[in-house]
């Protein structure tokens, strides 16, 4: 398998999620296919969030969906607490999946506009909730109480008559009611202003807190990213390319897409050193017809012959800070310590 | 507080004087733009900032005169190149667009026409204006294509926008409104649904190409990252109005308006430790609907007084070229006080910039709540 290697996997015993080699492909007409994700591997311990960076078509979304199965991935292994995901089928999938929730980009569509959203966020507890009506308002109204909405006044309301910020809070409420173990948040927070983003990322890391959430956010901010992240993934065209605690990422990024990705991000400050000038031509590779070697390769600045034969493998730079590229930006100590 | 009295008024390309733009609707009058004064000159860059609903794009909406409808009444006066637009018939605007005044709209995806090729579409102006044959069209469309850095601009004439990705279509849209060389481009939210990659690359494009022809822009963003290191000057609007007015350097260095100062603090940074818990502002942005006394940001504002909520503050220069419309500005003696006085009183707004808590419902008076 055209993997990127597992260095950056911790001991299976000591994490909650570990994918292996996820690999993803839709088919096309004519025998070819989207390589959506072709050998990710990633982990998350429990109390941990994992922010996944990338542009898009780079398989962050795709990645979330296949750690619930949604579909299941073309091949690979997703252990989630003892169980292989992947191998579940019917009714144990979906009583895994209660453990699991997400939360999506658009506040707004991702909820129902006809049904009121007492209901909406009761709606996951009338399949697995208790079975009293009155336990399952009491549990509604203290899940709305929690993201701050005030139950008496909003429960019979619909949501066009909420602000998208207070949407989002309504879908937070819904994928918590479960009580799940971990949240997936596909970028949550990219449909809202500013001031509402905030409030959305200071609320879930209360959350986190509270309820021992375990997070797997995606987003293609990078400031937002470290704000929330323990860890982060950054992922181009169905592969990782870096993963690290976030300061050592973002002081010394040692993947060369990594640094373009940091570079390009706007800084609110007027001194900041931007370089005005560069304007690529082209754009990202299709992933129907992906690069050999390194996907990167095509807009690298330091891409050699060898990575046009060679793909690169994931290998550690320090203590927690692994990266896949024959041409890192920062020395790499120990060549003895790549594992397979 | 403008300057068009002054003998520089030549200089000016384009000067937006009391601008206001109502739109009549079921539930009463809404003032989405409310007495906007500014200027602009040959080659400057100005930024516009603000949250969904300030007013940012109805403004040069306004200025450009797109905003088409039985329900909107504008006043006040739009000057540029010793024009009142405002006054022009429609076929005189026709004129103006495209040749000395064009526009990037945001979203790339719908903005182009998906069943023309792109070559037409990007030679249109061209055609109707300065009268090009259709050779001599195609042979600029290549020429504009290339300029905005699209790879084998021959063959790209002749595709459809779907054939496109979402960065090379807003390309599209840059050489769109760069066709006939206007003097004023309009670009508004041009990259809010683009990676950061593809955004810095068309900023800087728009950059290369401002430079290059010497042609005003305002940008339109809800990105002060978007502004900071692209823009001579920026207007903050807050609720139709603009709250705060400076040169770009001066605005992050000095912040006076405590709407300024609150977007800002709200905005994640790399270089912030992961985990920091960042400022939130209470409550939402106000309906525009119906007269507002006082200062429209003062329920959510940390800082209002009993003042900020009968009196409305003017737009005042308070060192040369920084306007600020507050009671209480941030930095001043007046600020520390109003802060520790509503810190002490428990008031909502403030202790949600202190603690980050969610707050939907603000104070509509000083107290602590009233609800």
């Amino acid at each position: 398998m055209a993997g990127s290697g597992k260095a950056h996997l911790r001991n299976p015993e000591d994490v909650l999620i570990r994918a292996e080699d996820l690999v993803v492909e839709f088919p096309l007409s004519k025998g070819r296919v989207v390589n959506a994700l072709s050998g990710i591997s990633l982990d998350v311990k429990k109390g941990e969030t994992l922010g996944l960076v990338g542009e898009s078509g780079c398989g962050k979304s795709t990645t979330a969906k296949s750690l619930i199965q949604l579909p299941p991935p073309t091949s690979g292994t997703v252990c989630f607490a003892g169980d292989d995901l992947t191998d579940l089928v019917g009714e144990d999938l979906r009583q895994a999946r209660t453990d699991l929730q997400m939360i999506f980009q658009d506040p707004i569509s991702s909820l129902n506009p006809r049904r009121k959203i007492g209901d909406v966020v009761a709606e996951p507890l009338r399949v697995w909730g208790p079975r009293e009506a009155t336990e399952q308002t009491e549990l509604v109204n203290s899940m709305l109480e929690a993201v701050g909405i005030d139950p008496q006044i909003s429960r019979d309301k619909r949501p066009h008559e909420f602000s998208g910020g207070q949407c989002q809070r309504i879908s937070i409420a819904r994928a918590l009611v479960l009580g799940p173990q971990v949240i997936i948040c596909d970028e949550p927070v990219s449909a809202l202003d500013v001031s509402v983003q905030a409030q959305i990322l200071n609320m879930l890391e209360d959350l986190k807190a509270d309820y021992g959430l375990t997070l797997v956010f995606i987003a293609h901010d990078l400031a937002v990213v470290k704000n929330v992240s323990d860890r982060v993934a950054v992922m181009y065209l169905g592969k990782m390319c870096e993963v690290s605690e976030p300061n050592s990422l973002y002081v010394t990024p040692a993947h060369p897409y990594t640094k373009l990705l940091l570079s390009s991000s706007p800084v609110p400050d007027p001194e900041a050193d931007i370089d005005v000038t560069m304007v690529e031509e082209g754009d990202v590779p299709s992933p129907i017809d992906p690069p050999s070697g390194c996907r990167f390769r095509t807009r690298c600045e330091y891409a050699s012959e060898r990575c046009a034969k060679e793909e690169p493998i994931m290998r550690q730079v320090s203590e927690d800070h692994f990266v896949a590229c024959h041409h890192p930006l920062v020395s790499v100590p120990d060549p003895a310590e790549v594992s397979a | 507080m403008t300057e068009s009295e002054t003998p520089s008024r030549g200089q000016a390309l384009l000067e937006v004087e009391d601008l206001s733009t109502h739109f009549t609707i079921d539930a009463g009058r809404l003032r989405a733009v409310d007495q906007v004064s500014f200027s602009l000159k040959p080659g400057q860059t100005m930024g516009i900032v603000g949250e969904s609903g300030s007013g940012k794009t109805v403004l040069s909406r306004t200025i450009m005169r797109l905003n088409l409808g039985s329900n909107v009444q504008t006043s006040g006066s739009v000057r540029f190149l010793d024009k009142e637009l405002l006054d022009l018939p429609m076929d005189e605007m026709t004129k103006i667009w495209g040749q000395d005044m064009a526009m990037v709209f945001q979203d790339p995806m719908t903005s182009l026409n998906p069943v023309v090729k792109v070559g037409r579409q990007v030679s249109e102006h061209v055609r109707k204006h300065l009268g090009a044959s259709k050779t001599e069209s195609k042979d600029l469309a290549v020429e504009l294509l290339r300029s905005v850095r699209i790879p084998e601009a021959k063959t790209a004439v002749d595709r459809y926008p779907h054939e496109l990705s979402g960065g090379m279509r807003q390309r599209i849209s840059i050489a769109i409104a760069l066709a006939c060389g206007p003097k004023l481009l309009f670009a508004d939210e041009p990259t809010t649904a683009l990676d950061v990659t593809v955004q810095h690359q068309i900023l800087n494009l728009l950059g290369i190409q401002q430079q290059e022809r010497s042609m005003a822009m305002v940008l339109v963003t809800h990105d002060l990252g978007v502004v900071a290191g692209r823009t001579d000057e920026i207007l903050v609007m807050y609720a139709g109005k603009i709250v705060e007015k400076a040169k770009t350097a001066e605005l992050f260095k000095s912040t006076e308006h405590p709407y300024t100062e609150a977007l800002l603090r709200s905005i994640p940074k790399t270089d912030q430790p992961s985990h920091t818990r960042l400022a939130a502002i209470a409550g939402r942005p106000p309906t525009l609907i119906g007269l507002t006394e006082g200062c429209s940001f003062s329920p959510r504002c940390p800082y209002a007084q009993e003042r900020c909520f009968e009196e409305a503050p003017p737009l005042e220069e308070t060192t040369p070229g920084h306007y600020t419309a507050c009671w209480h500005r941030v930095g001043t003696p007046e600020n520390q006080e109003a802060w520790d006085k509503n810190l002490a009183a428990g008031r909502l707004s403030t202790l949600a910039v202190e603690q980050g808590q969610i707050v939907d419902e603000v104070p509509l008076s000083v107290g602590p709540s009233d609800k």
